[in-house]
């Protein structure tokens, strides 16, 4: 898949993160007995990278609604999937430290489509569980999960909103 | 006025057009999406209407964020408070769906189309004529 050309944007789709066990695992699994075609490996995994900044969402709502549309979601899983995605950027891109990314990930699990966002932030707390926005997406989502990764040295983190879509709607 | 709606663009994703029905009516007709990016465009407007009451027509709207919907249940309160009313159009399903999970739906009147809120504003005598 080729990246489009956009500063500051890309666009990348993997069988496995760091995983060559797991990489064996699709090919094995491929319909072809070899390489996995792209769709398989659409189907694994889907990342994008962009400026963490609220201009930039709408870009992800797009991504969203590509592959949830892909996954066989209906009409009103899908608008859940756009709200709770646009929902969990956005809170994260309140956390966001300047100048840094917004790295979304989209895996399809046994128990439904994994999104992953996270960002790197110089407050590193994951967002509170007790605001509307959460509540919210705890609706939208199969399950929605929030933690914090201290970087070395202190100070900075990663803070990641992991949630768990489904096609049939949970609302 | 106007009849055409000014067409949301990379530039401005989201546009605003403000119509007097009555004294002391007031149509807001949104244009986009509302979102984290957008949502300054909306307070701009809320925050603008003079007392009474306003209708918020979200019919050409693609995509309505949470903060948005805050937004708006915000606005309604205020509006109450402040002896004015706030109203929402909002013809798509999607929207309809949104108000139901938020709750805003129990805050916010909301009507099918901009007829229809119209003509029961008018009925009521929500707007002084």
């Amino acid at each position: 898949m080729t990246k489009p050309e956009i500063p500051g944007h890309e666009v990348s789709s993997f069988a496995q993160m760091g995983s060559t066990s797991g990489m064996e695992e699709t090919r094995s699994g491929s319909s072809h007995g070899g390489k996995p075609t792209l769709e398989e490996l659409l189907e694994e995994l889907v990342e994008l990278r962009l400026p963490a900044m609220a201009e930039q969402i709408p870009l992800v709502r797009m991504l969203t609604h590509g592959v949830v549309s892909r996954a066989d979601f209906g009409l009103d899983a899908i608008a859940d999937a756009k709200m709770a995605v646009d929902e969990a950027c956005a809170q994260l891109v309140q956390l966001a430290e300047l100048g840094s990314q917004l790295h979304c990930r989209f895996r399809q699990g046994p128990d439904g489509l994994h999104v992953t966002i996270s960002t790197r932030s110089s407050d590193p707390r994951p967002p509170s569980d007790r605001t509307f926005g959460w509540h919210v997406l705890t609706t939208l989502s199969g399950s929605v999960t929030a933690h914090c990764d201290v970087l070395p040295g202190g100070g900075a983190g990663i803070v990641t909103i992991e949630l768990v879509l489904n096609a049939g709607t949970s609302a | 006025m106007s009849p055409t709606l000014p067409v949301p663009s990379r530039s401005a994703p989201l546009t605003a057009r403000r119509t007097e029905y009555r004294p002391g009516l007031l149509v807001l007709t949104f244009a986009g999406e509302i979102d984290a990016l957008t949502l300054p465009i909306l307070k701009r407007e809320l925050a603008a209407s003079p007392p009474g009451t306003t209708v918020v027509d979200l019919s050409h709207v693609a995509f309505l964020g949470l903060a948005g919907a805050r937004t708006l249940a915000a606005a309604a309160e205020l509006a109450g408070q402040e002896g004015g009313r706030l109203v929402v159009v909002a013809s798509s399903r999607t929207l309809a769906r949104l108000f139901r999970i938020t709750g805003l739906a129990e805050v916010v009147p909301m009507f099918a189309s901009l007829s229809d809120a119209l003509r029961e504003l008018l009925a009521s005598g929500a707007a002084a004529c």
